[in-house]
């Protein structure tokens, strides 16, 4: 008689068991994930070993202050002032870091331009005088090694007949892949 | 004598054989109740575009289409629900989607675990969902998801920037079981 009822509730116990195994039954799928990668380089400013400290250093919009500058005075640290005839010039070093992303190229060119007329003071970065958009840029290099702080120096050129007054300019800084 | 004894036994037998099929079938009867009760409750899911997120097309039953758009290593909060973040030698993409598991059977409740995989590895990136890298073979992202509810993901992907530009595809493979 045991044997009579345990073979029903072994045949009920199973399908429990397989009616779970259904409901377990799992469900796929898939999600297709779609980008456009387009080739970069980044330029960033940065703060020179032996330069004016800049404002917003590791980005790609900095500022330099020279301080309070005159012809008699003593310039800021890390400011060179060279006096010239009927004019002086302040001077520092500040770094340029060009990154490359997803491209292929050995090196960039790096080339400025001040972006408001300035018709009493001379500006120059290295050796080259800057010239005011939207005259062509300065060519700065174009052999710029990337990922790594190349040092520039700024030149600020004042005529000595110059009032007082508050200097300032902007400098637009383009980095071209070679 | 003997004879008629025996096709009398013979025939008692077959009777109580054929009683027996009888009682048998009568007991498989809920059985199949119980297999088309359970066939009612498959689960299913569906990618959803959620709030803020990247847009998600849905291209059929479980399938989902997910386009992020042009991606370089500049960084930027969210454009269209899309993230870029710079890192040393690579950048994270990152976009959040929706994900709604779903039974068949609404009434009954409950949860499931949600695995990801990779279709189509690349070496050369990473993907990831809620923070777990994803390889050719299944890993879980989570694993009480409750059915009806939609659930947020985080799918990042890490590019390298020695990668060449072009076209990105990856395809994730999803499966949603039942807890």
């Amino acid at each position: 008689m045991k044997t009579k009822y345990l073979q029903p509730a072994a045949i009920f116990t199973s399908l429990i068991l397989m009616s779970g195994m259904v409901w377990a039954q799992s469900s796929s799928g898939t999600l297709a994930v779609r980008a456009e990668l387009a080739s970069s380089i980044n330029l960033t400013l940065v703060t020179d070993p032996s330069g004016v400290v800049l404002t917003g250093s590791g980005t790609n919009a900095a500022t330099l202050d020279f301080g309070t500058v005159s012809l008699d005075s003593t310039p800021a640290a890390n400011v060179t002032q060279t006096v010239g005839s009927g004019n002086f010039m302040v001077s520092t070093p500040f770094d340029v870091s060009v990154t490359k992303s997803n491209v292929t190229s050995a090196n960039y060119a790096l080339s400025a331009v001040l972006t408001t007329v300035d018709g009493t003071n001379s500006w120059a970065i290295d050796t080259f005088p800057l010239p005011t958009s939207p005259t062509a840029p300065a060519s700065l290099t174009v052999t710029g090694v990337y990922a790594s702080n190349v040092p520039h120096t700024l030149h600020l050129t004042i005529p000595n007949t110059e009032g007082a007054a508050t200097i300032s300019n902007t400098i637009d800084f383009l980095a071209t892949a070679n | 004598m003997k004879s008629k004894l025996l096709w009398f036994l013979l025939g008692i037998g077959t009777v109580l054989a054929q009683a027996q099929r009888a009682k048998s079938a009568n007991r498989v009867a809920p059985a199949m109740t119980l297999q088309a009760r359970s066939e009612a409750t498959i689960a299913s899911f569906v990618f959803l575009t959620v709030a803020g997120g990247a847009p998600v097309q849905n291209a059929g039953s479980d399938q989902g289409a997910l386009n992020l758009g042009l991606v370089s290593n500049t960084p930027r909060a969210d454009a269209n629900g899309v993230q870029i973040e710079s890192e040393k030698d690579s950048f994270v993409v990152a976009a959040r989607v929706g994900l709604r598991v779903d039974l068949s059977n609404p009434s009954r409740a409950g949860t499931a675990t949600v695995s990801a995989y990779l279709l189509s590895p690349d070496s050369s990136r990473t993907v990831s969902v809620d923070g777990v890298q994803l390889l050719p073979t299944p890993s879980i992202i989570a694993r009480h998801v409750p059915y009806g509810a939609i659930t947020e993901h985080v799918l990042k992907i890490v590019v390298p920037v020695s990668m060449p530009a072009g076209q990105l595809l990856d395809l994730i493979g999803v499966i949603i079981t039942p807890n």
